[in-house]
């Protein structure tokens, strides 16, 4: 009796602990409201190649180690800035628009305790070879990147001046218009049949200059890494000769584990700017009811977890023991094949898409096919594969198929809709399984002993 | 068969059993004899390991036990004072399921068998924790002779049984023992150790006071035990006759019936008996009137008498 | 380990797993878990159905996990009362009149908490089976894994259960034991979780000892509670990391036999017999 006495004391003594350390949680958590603390930090801007591209991001005091994909050029910016605790992404925010300090200096990069480099600041531009829009990117270094800067500035300039052309040639059209529709107008009052107009000219709208399809960023001057594998030390010495507080950081250079792989973005047609992704073929894709998806196949490249998340944001969580899959570049030209049963019942070739917004005061949009001819201004909102699904019981695989008409490895995926329908169907087998085996086993046993 | 040598148990300051040195020997009944809280069941809970002994040691089947030995525990069959079953469980299933622990061979021929002996076949189907107390003893019982043990272990066996029960258990182990089974029985009922025991061991206090036939016991705590001698014709005269001789402590006569006192170092009857017939008289009948073994008992205890002092000299 | 000991470990058991079969406990366990898992489905379902699509290789994991922890609480509860019960019938000393030791009966525990989480596996398998049938979801072929690792795991918690038996002496009290220390991992874990996520900025000096101290007893916490074990396999599962899944099943192994190994040497300290007065 004595130790369930003192088992109840603890449970009480606990749960007054418990209530107690829930109301000053409440309470701190109400301070939430109040403004952000701000705290002048030195921190590495972060451009980091991560396969495709360039991410952008920060490292802040706090996180110690930058992660970069060996053999890429990575770009770092050390500066001064305002960092702030963001509770709502519950991450820190660099507030460089209030304070965005270069800091200058020579980069070390060290190596088993020795320098093995050290690295000034080089010029470098972004070039985006499908437009400001474009998933890829690379970097241009030094004159190359003033270099193509200029081209970009010229195709600018040109374009810049066949649109004030266009602009001209737009009020030219806009009076021969206005003629014409006045004389249209007279030849209505008058009566005019129209075998009796004679040839009527009517005013061709000018068609307005495309910008250039590419893009260059400004190119600026900061340190250019490119490391092989391994671990790292990176750390700034000024000027005078000091090392910069706060610059000391350590680099992990790693590489991927495989590449190759096949993986699909998957853009459903009623969220389209919400796209998915499937980069293991063991997994699913399941669909309620009818639905229209574009498959875009990419090669993937499979990176460690907490290596890649932390690229992507130094501030991200990952796991060391997981691997995840990086979309690297868009596989085009093939066929995706749609199957059944092991059977293939449509082959879909791949085909650009317009993303027409529904005018008026609806709000909507409709994809349709891509017509350069009737859109020479704008490009296709995507390029993809258009699978119809139609619902029904077991599942449709889809798999990719090359130019040649070979199966490309690890492109199969299975596509399976979900039956919602009856939720008592659940509920019921919750009942009647223990029912029918327990109830026999219990009214057995109670015949028994009687 | 089990030999304790200075067995003792402590709890604190306390010691429930000291310096306990038993013997029972294969084939006997021994009796195991004491009040409430002498030690008893202690020391049948340190002799099966379930009690870790604080001094001495423990030999059983001619081997010291160290520690906790299992395969030595099947060789016995313990029927405790109270049985405690697992109350959802029929008498068959309760025993096929101890059948099943001791591996005992053609176990359900064998609990049938059994429970004919014991009278309760006709339940083996019925639920145990409906059975009567003396029903749930006789299960018990029942349990315990299931893997034909070598030694019985029997703490209160009769408890809770009517007369006709006892007579029932009484005649199992009698008929067990004749099967070569060693009995080692503890009882408050001293009519039952009486008609049952080989030896005797008394304890008290957790120690052990007496260890021998009952009969030697009996004898050894009294100084003197008397012979009623019924004469066919009582004649004053056999008082003096019989007062001469040297084993006799005193003669009375009333009637025709001769009391005589005589010593117990050894059995007097035939001298006395030669003794009258040779002056004449004709004995016609002769009783021995000693203390009975419940006296003996609690002499014995009451008086904390030791009579390990005087077997040793 | 001798086949006399082995049979009894069997035999022991035997009679304890048809026990639990012959009574109502264990179906209702089912019966919850089912239930449970049934309303986590439909809500699953429905928001698979509002978003009109979903990509996943185990959608079944995560109900599969609520089902084995309502499970494995089950165990856990019939675990800690197992021993305590069989004392305040006083049954325990009767067995130890037999073939039985220490050793043998803790193992006889362990293996009928195994067997009846099997037995209760067979209903888990076939309801998974009529759900992903009628919402089509599918078996995947990570779905035995699952249900494999799930019994690593509930050894964890059918062996705590079993520890805790052996402390007390009477149902009552182990029942308390048993909340009361799993109200404390919870607590110092819940507790412990909220104080990590705030900055050290915003808060006060005696908040961030506490959050260093929690941190402290919440690594040890962390390494005692059998449901730490639960959750981290079920991620393993739901992450797909073969690594950390062979870890959480290797590790559910030493628990469970650090466990049993604490829980003979308790029940020989304590003895099998019922002490007066309690």
């Amino acid at each position: 009796m004595v130790l369930e006495e003192y088992a109840i004391w603890i449970l009480s003594q606990m749960g007054r602990v418990f209530i107690s350390l829930i109301l000053i949680v409440v309470t701190i958590g109400s301070g939430w409201a109040q403004a952000p603390v701000m705290e002048e930090q030195m921190v590495y801007g972060l451009r980091l190649f991560n396969g495709k591209g360039y991410a952008s991001s920060f490292c802040p005091k706090r996180e110690d180690t930058i992660y970069i994909i060996a053999g890429s050029k990575n770009v770092l910016l050390p500066k001064m800035t305002l960092v702030y605790y963001w509770p709502i992404t519950r991450k820190l925010q660099a507030a460089f628009k209030t304070l965005d300090e270069k800091v200058e200096g020579t980069l070390e990069i060290i190596q088993d305790g020795k320098v093995i480099r050290n690295l000034k600041r080089r010029a470098y531009t972004f070039y985006f070879a499908g437009g400001w829009y474009a998933e890829t990117s690379e970097i241009i270094l030094d004159e190359k990147a003033k270099e193509k800067y200029g081209e970009f500035k010229q195709a600018m300039d040109r374009y810049y001046k066949l649109a004030k052309e266009y602009y001209d040639k737009q009020q030219d059209y806009r009076k021969q218009m206005e003629e014409f529709l006045a004389k249209t107008k007279e030849r209505q009052k008058s009566g005019m049949t129209p075998e009796q107009y004679g040839q009527i000219l009517v005013p061709k709208e000018p068609v307005s200059p495309a910008p250039p399809e590419f893009y260059v960023q400004e190119p600026r001057e900061e340190y250019i890494v490119n490391l092989p594998v391994g671990r790292y030390e990176i750390r700034l010495h000024a000027p005078d000769g000091t090392i910069v507080e706060g610059s000391e950081k350590k680099i992990v250079s790693f590489t991927y584990r495989r590449s190759g792989k096949i993986g699909y973005e998957i853009i459903p047609a009623n969220r389209w700017t919400m796209p998915e992704t499937s980069s293991d073929p063991a997994e699913i894709i399941y669909l309620e009811g009818r639905n229209t998806l574009y498959f875009r196949p990419y090669i993937q490249t499979e990176y460690n977890h907490l290596c890649y998340s932390k690229l992507l944001d130094p501030q991200n969580e990952g796991h060391s023991e997981l691997w995840r899959w990086a979309n690297i570049k868009q596989i085009e030209k093939g066929a995706l094949h749609l199957m059944k049963d092991g059977k293939v019942v449509s082959k879909i070739q791949e085909q650009p898409y317009y993303v027409h917004q529904v005018p008026g005061p609806e709000l909507g949009y409709t994809i349709v096919g891509y017509d350069k001819e009737k859109s020479p201004v704008r490009g296709p909102s995507l390029v993809g594969y258009k699978v119809e699904f139609e619902p029904g019981k077991g599942g449709h695989q889809i798999q990719l198929v090359n130019a040649s008409g070979k199966v490309v490895p690890g492109s199969l995926r299975e596509l399976r809709a979900i039956d919602v329908g009856k939720p008592w169907e659940l509920y019921i087998a919750s009942v009647v399984l223990p029912f029918v085996v327990g109830a026999p086993i219990f009214l057995w046993r109670r015949r028994k002993l009687k | 068969m089990i030999k304790t040598v200075n067995l003792g148990k402590q709890y604190g300051d306390f010691w429930a059993v000291r310096d306990l040195s038993i013997n029972l020997r294969g084939g006997e009944i021994y009796g195991f004899l004491g009040p409430n809280g002498a030690g008893k069941t202690t020391t049948i809970l340190m002799i099966l390991s379930i009690l870790r002994p604080t001094m001495g040691h423990i030999n059983l089947f001619g081997e010291r036990l160290n520690g906790s030995r299992v395969e030595i525990r099947s060789r016995i069959g313990v029927v405790s004072e109270k049985q405690y079953f697992y109350p959802e469980m029929t008498m068959r299933e309760y025993l096929d399921f101890f059948g099943e622990l001791y591996q005992v061979r053609n176990r359900r021929q064998r609990i049938g068998e059994l429970a004919e002996r014991v009278e309760l076949a006709n339940v083996l189907d019925k639920r145990i924790g409906a059975f009567s107390r003396g029903m749930q003893q006789k299960v018990g019982f029942v349990r315990a002779l299931l893997h034909e043990p070598e030694l019985l272990i029997l703490d209160e066996p009769v408890s809770g049984l009517d007369p006709m029960g006892i007579r029932q258990v009484r005649g199992l182990i009698e008929e067990e023992n004749k099967r070569g089974k060693t009995v080692f029985i503890s009882s408050h009922l001293l009519s039952e150790i009486e008609k049952l025991c080989d030896r005797v061991a008394i304890m008290n206090n957790g120690r052990l006071l007496a260890e021998d036939r009952m009969e030697n016991l009996v004898r050894r705590l009294t100084e003197e035990s008397e012979l009623d001698i019924e004469l066919a014709e009582g004649k004053p005269q056999a008082v003096e006759e019989l007062e001469g001789l040297d084993f006799i402590n005193g003669v009375s006569i009333d009637g025709k019936f001769l009391r005589v006192k005589v010593k117990t170092d050894r059995d007097y009857r035939l001298d006395v008996v030669q003794k009258l017939i040779s002056r004449g008289h004709v004995p016609v009948g002769i009783q021995v009137r000693s203390m009975s073994f419940e006296e003996a008992f609690v002499t014995i205890t009451k008086e904390n008498i030791s009579l390990l002092a005087k077997v040793e000299s | 380990m001798d086949a006399l000991k082995l049979n009894t470990i069997w035999v022991l058991a035997k009679r304890e797993l048809r026990s639990t079969i012959y009574g109502v406990g264990i179906y209702l366990a089912i019966f919850i878990s089912l239930i449970i898992s049934s309303a986590i489905l439909q809500n699953y379902l429905r928001a698979v159905s509002r978003d009109r699509m979903l990509i996943t290789a185990s959608p079944l994991s995560y109900p599969l996990f609520i089902a084995t922890t309502v499970c494995a609480i089950y165990l856990a509860l019939a675990s800690v009362t197992s021993i305590a019960r069989e004392k305040d019938m006083q049954t325990l000393e009767v067995l130890f009149y037999g073939p039985v030791d220490h050793t043998s009966y803790i193992l006889s525990k362990y293996l009928k908490g195994l067997l009846s989480y099997i037995f209760i596996i067979l209903f888990l398998a076939v309801y998974f089976a009529v759900a992903s049938i009628t919402s089509n979801l599918g078996l995947s072929v990570k779905f035995p894994g699952v249900l494999l690792l799930s019994l690593f795991l509930s050894s964890c918690v059918i062996t705590f259960g079993i520890f805790v038996s052996t402390l007390t002496e009477s149902v009552r009290t182990s029942i308390l034991l048993f909340i009361g220390i799993v109200a404390g991992f919870i607590a110092i874990q819940v507790t412990h979780g909220m104080l990590i996520e705030m900055e050290s900025a915003n808060l006060s000096p005696p908040l961030i000892y506490l959050r260093n101290t929690l941190s402290i007893i919440n690594t040890g916490v962390k390494w005692a509670s059998p449901f730490y074990y639960l959750t981290e396999g079920m991620e393993a599962v739901s992450i797909g990391s073969v690594a950390k899944y062979t870890l959480s099943a290797v590790f559910s192994i030493i628990y469970s036999i650090i466990a049993l190994v604490f829980s003979i040497l308790a029940i020989t300290k304590k003895g099998v017999k019922r002490m007066a007065g309690e």
